[in-house]
């Protein structure tokens, strides 16, 4: 079986939670939407694959996913610095953004 | 008081002889306290009153056709007060001053008025003198000055030995005492210390200070000391004969000091200080200058204990300061915990329900009756207290959100939560009854909580009724006096004797499979009530219907900690 990060990648999923990142992917797989999701585990990572950094400084393709799945609370950069900086960069500020959170707390609406 | 006869005003006949007029004079002016005397222009006595001769311990004879010269007056008083004599002689003017004269071996103050007593062609003939004793209001004003000053002097003093030092000097310089001083208990030594206030009027009396100064004295010992213990004033006639023990007994005689005289100032039943007063002379005790120290000790007593009260009062305002910088940090805490109660805790529940519903999906086919219904009810527990938990935070919410408080349209806003419910409503028999609702000054989200609150429990609670009758209204006093606004069904009602209990948070008084939520609407309500300066209340019985009332009162949009 290839990698995912070998395919084109259609779905970025930024989920720090393990039981989240199941169900979100069985409503994708679901939805049929089987290939081409790559998961990060935190905000450092997911800016990390976004902007060809750190190990993914070389990742193959070199190309935006289509669309990121965004968990606000994640471990060392939290989903809206991540968002933040999509939306300052030309390259990434047209990717749709659909931010996955149970808070209800006024500065997690954006 | 005397009334002042003008000469001027007698009757015709009486008023052409002088001597004719004097006898009808003294028969009515015999009857007044003030001194009244008649001068002819050489300043010689023609009469005085029986009130001036008490006072001078003369006989008419001794005084008629004398001059004061004659008669021995202190020449500087009199020098003074011929020369206005004079005046009013040569002027034909009236005039009013005051002076001091020696009585009885006391110097008492007067005022006095001079008057002319004219003849028919307008010259001055003779002139009246009105004399009243005004050694008493004297006294008074000095005395209520001297209170005044001192009370004054404690307010705006640094501290409590400043104030003495004023205290000391004001009372010393009052009454003619050429020395002071204060005494105070040491904390350390539980003896009567000579504090630094000194009062020395002669500028002489350092070998007494030193001598002074320097001993401590135990509570009971000494001038001082028994007036401490006493709490009473203490009067020494003349210390070099009151024996070693009195206070300065050995230093005093030989600075020349001999009368003594000690009070204690008192204030929340402490003896905060003894003051002391010295006089070079022997005096026996005089209740004259003792009533006076003792208003004076009291006035000063009142005058600490308010100065306790407002260093009490600043430092409850600091304390106060720090508890609400600690209720907002400890607020701010809360506000972090409720975040993560709300991320943290979703997430299991997510979990919880997300892989019972993978469960019943994926092995669904599988599974007995039983298992089914245990995963059922696995999902609704999990829903359950998913509500709760946003329940739980939406009302701790409330209590920190800040308050915009403006002019609310009641009847707009009941009408705005009454378009919400349509749905809710769809397929029942609802009556909605509105009264008068007045405008009130709150915040417009909040109190719209409240409507949604209290209509969704009357919506839920006359559900089994074939009609629920739900009235919205107010009631009030008078048109100018705040409204007690009130919600009133139909339906179930509850036991008064439980009234209190609905307001709590998860508290209910229906099983929840008869009635669903989770008892927070109630303790939201009451939560914005209150923090909008109102009460909330209900009145109701079993089977009777509910009525819950509210008020909106003193509002001042208040800070986000409650």
């Amino acid at each position: 079986m290839p990698q995912l990060s070998d395919q084109v990648v259609e779905v970025l999923l930024v989920e720090d939670n393990s039981s989240d990142e199941e169900m979100t992917l069985r409503a994708l797989k679901k939805a049929n939407v089987v290939n081409g999701v790559h998961v990060v585990r935190d905000g450092e990572e997911a800016l990390e694959y976004l902007f060809f950094r750190g190990r993914n400084a070389n990742r193959a393709g070199r190309h935006a996913p289509r669309v990121v799945l965004l968990d606000l609370k994640l471990p060392k950069v939290n989903g809206l610095q991540v968002l933040r900086d999509m939306k300052a960069s030309a390259v990434t500020k047209t990717i749709p953004v659909v931010v996955l959170t149970s808070s209800s707390q006024d500065k997690d609406v954006v | 008081m005397s009334e002042r006869i003008q000469p001027g005003e007698l009757s015709a006949p009486l008023a052409g002889s002088v001597a004719g007029s004097l006898q009808m004079l003294d028969a009515i002016l015999s009857a007044s306290p003030s001194h009244v005397y008649l001068y002819d222009s050489n300043g010689r006595y023609l009469y005085a009153n029986t009130a001036a001769l008490d006072a001078l311990q003369l006989r008419p004879a001794d005084i008629i056709g004398k001059s004061w010269r004659e008669l021995g007056f202190p020449a500087g008083i009199m020098e003074q007060f011929e020369h206005r004599l004079r005046a009013v002689f040569e002027s034909g003017r009236s005039l009013t001053d005051v002076t001091v004269f020696p009585v009885m071996g006391e110097i008492r103050d007067y005022e006095y008025h001079l008057s002319p007593v004219k003849s028919s062609n307008g010259e001055t003939t003779s002139v009246v003198a009105t004399v009243t004793d005004v050694t008493a209001q004297r006294r008074a004003t000095a005395e209520t000055q001297l209170l005044l000053s001192i009370t004054q002097s404690v307010a705006e003093a640094a501290d409590f030995h400043e104030a003495l030092s004023l205290i000391v000097s004001g009372i010393a310089r009052h009454i003619g005492w050429p020395c002071g001083s204060a005494w105070a208990v040491g904390p350390a030594t539980g003896r009567l210390e000579c504090c630094k206030a000194w009062y020395d009027a002669t500028g002489t009396l350092n070998g007494f200070r030193e001598a002074t100064a320097l001993q401590t004295f135990a509570p009971e010992e000494g001038v001082q000391g028994r007036a401490y213990s006493t709490r009473e004033p203490v009067w020494i006639a003349d210390l070099a004969t009151a024996g070693r023990d009195d206070g300065s007994a050995a230093a005093a005689p030989e600075n020349g000091i001999h009368a003594a005289f000690a009070f204690p100032i008192l204030s929340r039943g402490q003896v905060e200080a003894v003051i002391t007063l010295y006089l070079l002379d022997v005096k026996p005790r005089d209740d004259a200058t003792l009533d006076l120290v003792s208003a004076v000790a009291r006035q000063v007593g009142i005058a600490i204990e308010r100065k306790y009260a407002e260093e009490e009062i600043r430092r409850l305002n600091l304390e106060l300061d720090r508890r609400i910088s600690e209720l907002q940090s400890a607020n701010k805490e809360l506000e972090a915990f409720s975040y993560s109660v709300s991320h943290d805790l979703r997430a299991p529940l997510r979990a919880i329900d997300g892989y019972s519903q993978m469960l019943e999906e994926d092995f669904g086919q599988r599974l007995n009756e039983d298992a089914a219904r245990y995963i059922r009810t696995i999902r609704d527990s999990a829903r359950e207290m998913g509500e709760l938990v946003d329940d739980l935070l939406s009302f701790s919410r409330l209590s920190r959100q800040a308050m915009t408080i403006q002019e609310i349209d009641v009847a707009a806003l009941v009408g705005e939560v009454l378009k919400e419910f349509k749905d809710e409503t769809a397929g029942r028999d609802v009556v909605f009854k509105l009264g008068d609702l007045p405008t009130c000054s709150a915040d417009r989200a909040l109190l719209k909580r409240v409507y949604v609150n209290l209509l969704s429990n009357a919506l839920k609670y006359s559900r089994r009724r074939p009609r629920a009758l739900i009235e919205i209204g107010s009631i009030r006093d008078n048109p100018s006096s705040p409204a007690t606004y009130f919600v009133k069904d139909n339906g179930v009602g509850f036991d008064m004797r439980y009234s209190e209990k609905p307001f709590g948070v998860f508290q209910r008084l229906h099983k929840a499979e008869e009635y669903e939520g989770t008892g927070v609407g109630l303790a939201i309500v009451q939560r914005v009530v209150t923090r909008h300066g109102g009460k909330v209340w209900a009145e109701s019985k079993v089977d009777g219907g509910a009525t819950f009332y509210f008020t909106i009162e003193g509002v001042q949009g208040d800070a986000a900690v409650k």
